[in-house]
């Protein structure tokens, strides 16, 4: 009887599927049970999967003591947080003031100093015996008008009127509207109205008469006699009903229940 | 995948240096790493793997994951060796060598024990490099066609494909090299 693997090459290939040869490759499938000529592929891949190379091992000391030294050299090493020292910043903080004053004694010796700095840097200076222009050295005869506005222009009308209006306030009898009215018009100048509602109508003379009648013939006068018509084009339409309605609306007579 | 749910005290220890841990990690991964390398770089595979292992060790401590990801991880390393490897001696490009200078050039098939592996490696080398690469690394690495996409930078559809062409080949390759041994 011949071997299979003489039988193998007789037989017919079939086409493989995905799935076949995923498991031929995870070893899944013993050679007796691949499909029709894979028998060889399967026996080729357990010999590659299994057999150890030659000499993979004979190294494995020397291997690992590199590895060991070599991961720990690459730890990341812990570190303690620095205390940052003072000195760098109070250094810094020095030159800044330094140039600071500096700079400001050249300006105030040349006079560049806006005027109130120039006015305290004068000041200061010449305390300690160093004279520097005052803020006006350079106005010539201009007047020295800075940090005055204008005054105020006062009016006579309101002079004392906020304790006149006080003394109404705590001394007066009156009380509720009339006390407010009171001093409202005080406050006001008589101008005020208050406490007087309900009277503006009386406050602004007789009432006027409004005639109530008259409104056809004005109708009449503005449509050139036209509005009347439609009275006499409504009742003719209704067979006069209409006019009987205005009549017993007029006589107080309704048809409503 | 040998070390199982013990892999990350393993993992842990060996981040911290332990010798014990690093032989543990080294004895499950080193002989199917120096067979993938081999298999592709006969000459050069053992040094590539001592450099495999030392880029490993480089970045162990910042390594997260479990056993599948640290043998992703290691094979990507081996994979990216690889590819520098080639890269620099295609940049020193030289002439041809005399014959007799190969003789002492080691065989493929004797980085391997038994002549039966040497033969099965012969036939991984007549398929086109990327659909061996992916062979090895389903059955020497032990990954399977997900991880074989990570590694490669693949999708996994493509990868499935490559490896049902690769076997296809590989059937044609057997059954060639059997008629021959029957005549």
């Amino acid at each position: 009887m011949s071997p299979w693997r003489d039988l193998e090459s007789e037989m017919q290939r079939l086409p493989l599927d995905a799935d076949t040869a995923d498991r031929l490759l995870a070893g899944s499938v013993a050679p007796q049970d691949a499909p029709p000529g894979y028998a060889g592929v399967a026996t080729l891949l357990r010999v590659v999967a299994d057999s150890p190379s030659a000499n993979d091992l004979s190294r494995e000391s020397e291997d690992v003591a590199l590895l060991a030294t070599v991961v720990r050299s690459s730890q990341p090493k812990l570190t303690k947080p620095r205390r940052r020292s003072i000195v760098p910043r109070l250094r810094l903080a020095t030159a800044f003031a330094t140039v600071a004053l500096a700079g400001a004694t050249g300006l105030a010796f040349a006079g560049s100093l806006p005027g109130a700095a120039q006015d305290v840097a004068s000041t200061m200076l010449a305390k300690v015996g160093v004279s520097v222009p005052g803020p006006n050295s350079n106005a010539g005869d201009h007047p020295n008008v800075r940090g005055k506005s204008p005054d105020a222009p006062v009016t006579s009308s309101n002079s004392g009127k906020g304790s006149e209006i006080s003394d109404l306030a705590t001394s007066t009898d009156l009380t509720g509207v009339e006390k407010g009215a009171e001093i409202s018009t005080l406050a006001s100048g008589g101008q005020s109205q208050a406490g007087k509602r309900g009277q503006a109508f009386e406050a602004q003379g007789a009432p006027v008469e409004t005639p109530n009648s008259g409104g056809t013939g004005t109708a009449d006068t503005a449509s050139g006699g036209q509005s009347s018509q439609g009275t006499a084009i409504a009742s003719a339409a209704s067979d006069d009903h209409s006019v009987a309605g205005s009549d017993n609306a007029a006589g107080g007579q309704s048809h409503r229940p | 995948m040998t070390q199982g749910p013990g892999f990350q005290s393993v993992l842990s220890a060996a981040q911290a240096g332990a010798d014990w841990a690093l032989t543990v990690l080294y004895r499950d991964l080193h002989p199917p790493l120096v067979r993938f390398l081999s298999a592709q770089e006969p000459v050069e595979g053992e040094d590539l793997a001592s450099e495999v292992w030392l880029d490993v060790a480089h970045g162990l401590s910042r390594f997260e994951g479990d056993e599948s990801a640290f043998r992703c991880w290691l094979f990507t390393i081996a994979r990216r060796r690889l590819i520098d490897l080639r890269r620099t001696r295609a940049r020193r490009r030289t002439g041809p060598v005399p014959l007799e200078q190969l003789i002492d050039r080691p065989d493929p098939s004797e980085t391997f024990a038994g002549v039966e592996a040497g033969e099965a490696l012969a036939c991984l080398a007549a398929l086109p490099p990327a659909q061996a690469e992916i062979v090895l690394l389903r059955v020497v690495a032990g990954l399977d066609s997900y991880e074989v996409a990570a590694v490669t930078g693949r999708k996994p559809g493509t990868v499935r494909v490559m490896q049902k062409r690769a076997l296809e080949r590989l059937a044609e390759l057997v059954t060639s090299k059997q008629s021959r041994v029957t005549r």
